[in-house]
């Protein structure tokens, strides 16, 4: 068998044959869950998200309401099945809770709050396969769901993760390039304004490097932001066109 | 997208838990993946369409292009890396399927341009990928996917350009249609293309060597052998000991030798195999065990069992030829014969291990061969060079490329070349001083950390400037108050840790009392206190050549237990009344208190017994109090040390020395020196133990705590019998009173011959251990020729005295209750049943057995810590020196190397001793020129041509150049160059080189030199330079003694001063 995988070859190729500045294969779809009020599904390579979310509701406990704004909720849990191993874990777990905190703070700026006082924004994060990249793709889908749900954002939030192997920034990390102490760089732009919303790194990134990693992020958002785009102006233009006959009989 | 389709690869991976877990992995086919051809017919060729990536070297057009398979690349690579093979296309499902080796020669491969080859990553791309297909194995899947590859380059360039696919298997299933491709094996191709160039002869070889090593494989897999590492499992316990009762193997612990790491012995077998048919009692029984094969994952310390090998497999001894110049020349027939009565050594291989007896190693990691620091796994090289290189699991390898990290060994799997260990802590950056000594003290087990943990420091007694410690009312009344008496202490300048002095008193019938009191922690640390038991696991104040790690706390040892002048201080005293002569008519053990009137330093003293005035630090008046006492004290000891010298007491030299310091620099290596007043000391320290000794001895026979010196291992003093045959002299060795006779005999005639010996026979003394005297009843000490010794003195720093001064109150109770017991006294007796119970190293036998154990261990180890400690000074100093300028001196001859490799110098002045090569790691021959020209600049320059004799006792060179061959016996003296020799992975160490020959009919100036002359010129040049406190000279290490006679090695190494001061004339 193969021994000692490089990461990123000599010829330029990484193991799953993509180049250093390539997004893996993206697969988005709203709607998908009739019930809620709005929702998403998205693909990013093997890791699945679906992300469903209720509101502007009333707030379930009095206290988490504010006079001003919609509170936004956030939980996020990996389904038992997602990993190779079949493991159980709990919704209390500290890295989710940390991670649907990274969430709600990232929506908290996007989401026009400030029209739905006294009200609660709930976003369901559910991660149904891994292989890499979980926190951004979740940010994404939670974008689409949001739009789906009609609730009023600035922009679009698209978030991408980037690394770096021996001095070259490569884009959109996969579950082994994440494993194999990649530095890793999550980024979450709007990317009409190019403001940053979110920027995580749990690893040494060297000072030197950070730049063209982040960089590198940007883009990745950028090239998604024009997916969804798209996908988000078909759905649009489908359910507008039924509007349209609806209204002719 | 340049993505045409996206495909999952099911993998079923075993991570090293032995678990099978299912991994997805996607695969994105391109289809932009390059031909690489120069004649690639696409109007923008395939190169050209992938920008950022620059190729070394394209496939050139009129040729033939080759593609190996997955075995032929594993066993014919090095034709492809002959020049007559190009247009090289290397497959990615060959490259991802050889092992990792290959994988960095192809990859070197790939960046020749000349070699025109090319790696193409089929296995990415849409046009060539195959998916494996239901029930196909993975060989026959990557051997469709190769000819795959040959199709897709046959129809992308047009069927222009031949394709040859390279596979040793039979391919014939695969019918391909297109008869551009050609499949043959590499024989066919070679012979058909190339039959008459030397690449057919290379193929040929190549070919023999595979089916050989085919053959061997199996042949090793049936014998239980790892074809990789050629290591054989370890055989069970329960086999091994089977063995070793029946005698088919033998036990022992394996040690591996320092000059050479590729031998191994297992020491002190009694090798009398009846299968063999002799007994070998060569004075050698070790069983050496050469390579590593044979030592089969054992590592230095490790408890094996070894199986001999069979006699004609045993090793060589080494015969050192007789080439005598002035002899004729032998006859060709007799040293045939000479050669077939060969003696050769018994030489075995490990078969199994009892025990491991592995610590902590401290290593440094080594830098791989490509430069980058990838993958998670690195070998890591130890410092000390015994141990084999250990392979870590390291993730940020980088961040410990330039620092010493400690380790610990884990496994070593019969088929990995070096042991599996894993990281433990970093020490600090490679070559920083203090790094290098935290190494030290981790390489032999000792305590880094100089602190006392808060529970300990608690636990003190308070003794502040402004609060100082003073005795208890109470405790007074239960000690014999001496406070009146003349006491004084003597230790080396700036000591701050007393804990001896020595007073005398003449008294009114004529009889002298002579007293010898000790410091009392023992009073102030309760027994299974935590400071006790911290003491014990430290068992010694361990001194290096720039600090010391202290056993007890500062308070206790420098100030509350420490006797300083002037200060009331508790002790435990012995008092012996003698007469005139010495003769011992009573002795009185007990607790004491005393006011020392003096901290003396040596020189000092030495000044007052010699009648000086006017002595720095001390008053005229304290001169005159205390000259009496020491002038007795001086005849009395001298007295008492001829006794001892009578009864067999040895008198021998150590190459002790001692660096000075100044602003952290080291500015000078100097040799401990003796003035009388040193053995003064030394001699009632040895007399106050031996009484000591006796008194635990006679109360518990059963579990005193003693110490002894066994006689040592006749087989060591070879080379002492035969340096001293070489040099004209005869050595008795039957007890220690003849060996000093001799010794001191020889000395009389020559000095230096003398000193020489004297060294050798510190070499060959046996180690002298704490012991119980429940299991060991042969307490005999043979350097000091006394019955009964311990070691009662030095508390502070030693954990033993701690222990022998509480057996000794344990005694002085016994004592008492048996008077009490004839005076019926029944007050006393309740007295002493309310009073500290016996001590439990008294009554538990197996808790003092273990604490020996410990102490012993410790002491030795701290014992190596120091020379290692020295050795690293001594190597900076040089480092230091050889910087302004070379660093030349004289060094003696002590030894001739085997082989006639050169000879081992011994160079007095700094105490060092090195091999002096004259030959290369390949035998080639490497006389520096300097030996003609006599510039020390040319002693990196070798002759050319030249010839060298040697026997065991001289190296004869000749060269054209040489008016007459240049000689050089044992025992000549020699230029030499001192330099260091840098090393990343181990420490720095002093490498000699030669320089010339000393003529030895310069005689060295027979001076008388003075004391006051040699302190003069040794301690006051350099006010700046400091002392770092060490042990005094009284330790009573057996092999330290020095010469009570005038001249010492001191004086000795003064007169090699003088030689290299002063201009000596050669030839």
């Amino acid at each position: 068998m193969s021994s000692g995988l490089d990461l990123l070859s000599p010829e330029g190729l990484r193991i799953d044959g993509r180049r250093a500045n390539e997004l893996r294969r993206v697969n988005c779809k709203t709607g998908i869950l009739v019930q809620a009020d709005g929702s998403a599904y998205i693909e990013q390579g093997n890791t699945k998200c679906i992300a469903t979310v209720y509101g502007p509701r009333e707030p379930s406990h009095k206290n988490l309401q504010y006079h001003d704004r919609a509170s936004i909720n956030v939980e996020y849990s990996i389904a038992t099945f997602s990993t190779s191993e079949r493991k159980q874990r709990s919704k209390m777990d500290r890295r989710f809770i940390e991670i649907a905190n990274i969430v709600k703070q990232t929506f908290e700026t996007a989401v026009i709050t400030s029209l739905y006082p006294r009200s609660q924004i709930d976003i369901y994060l559910q991660i149904l396969q891994i292989d890499g990249g979980a926190l951004h793709t979740s940010i994404n889908a939670a974008t689409l769901a949001l739009i789906d749900a009609g609730i009023p954002m600035k922009e679009y939030v698209c978030a991408c993760s980037a690394g770096c192997v021996e001095d070259t920034p490569i884009l959109d990390l996969n579950y082994f390039e994440e494993n194999n102490f990649t530095p890793t760089l999550t980024v979450a732009v709007m990317p009409n304004s190019g403001k940053i919303s979110t920027l995580v790194s749990e690893s040494r990134l060297h000072l030197d490097k950070f730049e063209p990693v982040f960089n590198l992020a940007v883009s990745g958002c950028k090239q998604l932001h024009s997916v969804f785009d798209d996908v988000i102006r078909k759905s649009t233009t489908e359910l507008a066109n039924r509007v349209m006959e609806k209204q002719k009989e | 997208m340049i993505f045409k389709d996206k495909i999952d690869r099911n993998l079923i991976i075993k991570n090293k838990k032995n678990v099978f877990k299912h991994v997805v992995r996607e695969l994105y086919l391109r289809n932009d993946i390059p031909c690489l051809s120069e004649c690639c017919p696409l109007s923008q060729k395939c190169h050209e369409k992938v920008n950022n990536i620059s190729f070394t070297s394209l496939l050139q057009s009129d040729c033939m292009y080759l593609i190996p398979d997955i075995k032929t690349i594993e066993l014919y690579f090095e034709l492809f890396e002959h020049e007559n093979l190009n247009n090289i296309i290397i497959a990615q499902t060959v490259f991802e399927n050889v092992k990792q080796d290959k994988q960095r020669m192809i990859r070197k491969l790939l960046k020749t341009p000349l070699k025109h080859c090319i790696y193409f990553n089929n296995e990415m791309f849409i046009e060539t990928y195959l998916e494996r297909m239901k029930n196909e194995t993975r060989e026959h899947r990557n051997i469709r996917e190769i000819i795959n590859v040959g199709k897709w380059y046959s129809n992308h360039l047009n069927k222009k350009i031949p394709i040859i696919i390279l596979s040793e298997e039979n391919l014939d299933e695969f019918e391909i249609e297109d008869k551009n491709i050609i499949i043959m094996n590499m024989e066919k191709y070679i012979s058909h293309f190339w039959e008459n160039d030397e690449i057919y002869t290379l193929f040929q070889s190549l070919k023999e060597a595979i089916m050989d090593s085919k053959l061997y494989e199996n042949e090793l897999i049936t014998k239980g052998i790892c074809p990789s590492t050629k290591f054989t499992e370890h055989l069970d316990i329960s086999v091994l000991e089977a063995g070793v009762k029946s005698g088919r193997y033998y036990k022992g612990t394996l040690y591996v030798s320092s000059n050479n790491t590729e031998n191994a012995y297992l020491q002190g077998c009694n090798i009398l195999d009846p299968e063999y048919q002799m007994e070998i009692t060569n004075g050698e029984n070790d069983i050496l065990i050469v390579g590593q094969v044979n030592r089969n994952r054992a590592i230095d310390g490790d408890v094996v069992a070894v199986e001999l090998l069979p006699v004609s497999q045993w090793e060589i001894k080494h015969k050192k030829r007789n080439n005598n110049i002035n002899d004729e020349g032998k006859n060709i027939q007799e040293e045939k014969e000479e050669e077939e009565e060969e003696e050769r050594r018994p030489t075995g291989r490990v078969v199994g291990i009892f025990t491991r007896n592995w610590r902590t190693y401290v290593s440094t990691i080594q830098i791989p061969e490509s430069g980058s620091f990838s993958g998670s796994h690195f070998l890591t090289c130890p410092l000390e060079l015994k141990i084999p290189k250990i392979r870590i699991k390291y993730s940020n390898a980088e961040r410990i490329k330039d620092v010493r990290i400690s380790v610990r060994i884990d496994n070593w799997p019969i088929d990995s070349k070096y042991p599996n260990g894993h990281y433990v802590s970093v020490i600090g950056p490679i070559n920083d001083v203090n790094t290098e000594i935290t190494s030290i003290l981790v390489e032999h087990g000792l305590n880094s950390n100089p602190k006392f943990n808060d529970s300990i420091i608690k636990s003190l007694p308070i003794d502040t400037p402004e609060n100082p410690w003073k005795p208890d009312e109470n405790e007074i009344k239960n000690r014999r108050d001496l406070r009146d008496k003349i006491i004084c202490s003597i230790d080396p300048p700036g000591c701050q840790d007393i804990d001896d002095t020595l007073s005398i008193e003449k008294l009114d019938d004529g009889m002298f009392e002579l007293g010898i009191h000790i410091a009392d922690p023992s009073f102030f640390i309760p027994e299974d206190s935590p400071l006790d038991v911290e003491a014990r696991e430290r068992a010694t104040t361990v001194y290096l050549a720039d600090r010391r790690f202290d056993m007890l706390p500062k308070v206790l040892s420098e100030r509350v237990c420490s006797i300083r002048e002037n200060e009331d201080r508790y002790t435990v005293s012995v008092i012996f009344k003698m007469d005139e002569n010495a003769n011992i008519l009573n002795t009185w053990f007990g607790r004491t208190i005393i006011r020392s009137s003096a901290e003396l330093a040596y020189e000092q003293a030495q000044k007052i017994i010699d009648g000086e005035k006017n002595i720095p630090g001390i008053s005229e008046e304290l001169r005159q109090k205390l000259r009496p006492s020491l002038v007795n004290l001086t005849k009395i000891s001298r007295i008492i040390r001829e006794k001892r010298i009578a009864k067999g007491g040895l008198e021998l030299e150590s190459l002790e020395v001692k660096f000075k310091f100044s602003d952290g620099k080291i500015t000078d290596i100097l040799q401990k020196e003796v003035l009388e007043v040193h053995k003064v000391v030394e001699e009632c320290m040895i007399l106050a133990n031996a009484a000591v000794g006796e008194q635990l001895y006679k109360s518990f026979p059963n579990s005193a705590l003693l110490r002894k010196h066994p006689f040592p291992v006749k087989s060591h003093f070879s080379k002492l019998i035969k340096s001293a045959q070489m040099m004209g002299y005869e050595v008795n060795i039957d007890s220690n009173y003849q060996l000093a006779q001799s010794l001191n005999e020889i000395e009389e005639k020559d000095k230096v011959a003398g000193t020489i010996l004297k060294l050798l026979a510190t070499r060959a003394m046996s180690e002298a251990t704490y012991v119980s005297t429940g299991i060991d009843k042969d307490l005999n000490h043979y350097g000091l020729a006394l019955e009964y010794y311990t070691h009662f003195t030095s508390p502070i720093r030693r954990y033993a005295d701690m222990i022998v001064h509480r057996q000794l109150m344990n005694s002085l109770m016994i004592k008492k209750d048996n008077e009490d017991n004839n005076e019926n006294n029944e007050a006393n007796k309740e007295e002493n049943k309310n009073q500290k119970l016996f001590t439990t190293t008294t009554i538990d036998n197996q808790k003092l057995i273990n604490i020996c154990e410990n102490i012993n261990i410790k002491n030795r180890e701290s014992k190596y810590a120091q020379f290692d400690s020295t050795e690293l000074f001594q190597a900076l100093y040089i480092e230091q020196e050889s910087k302004k300028r070379p660093v030349k001196n004289i060094a003696i001859i002590t030894e001739i190397l085997p082989n006639g490799n050169g000879f081992m110098g011994l160079c007095l002045r700094f105490g060092l001793k090195a091999p002096l090569y004259l030959r290369g790691t390949n035998n080639e021959l490497k006389i520096p020129e300097s030996i003609i020209t006599k510039k020390p600049e040319d002693a990196h320059n070798y002759l050319v041509g030249g010839n060298l004799d040697y026997d065991n006792e001289k190296i004869i060179i000749e060269h054209s150049d040489l008016k007459k061959p240049e000689e050089f016996s044992l025992f000549d003296k020699v230029e030499v160059l001192l330099e260091t020799d840098e090393s990343r992975s181990h420490r720095n160490s002093v490498v000699m080189t030669l320089i010339q020959k000393v003529n030895t009919n310069v005689i060295a100036p027979q001076v008388r030199i003075d004391h006051q002359e040699l302190l003069k010129n040794s301690t006051n040049q350099d006010n700046n330079g400091e002392y770092i406190t060490d042990k005094p000279i009284e330790i009573n290490k057996e092999n330290k003694i020095f010469k009570s006679k005038e001249n010492s090695i001191y004086q000795i190494i003064e007169k090699f001063n003088e030689l290299t001061i002063n201009s000596y004339s050669l030839n």
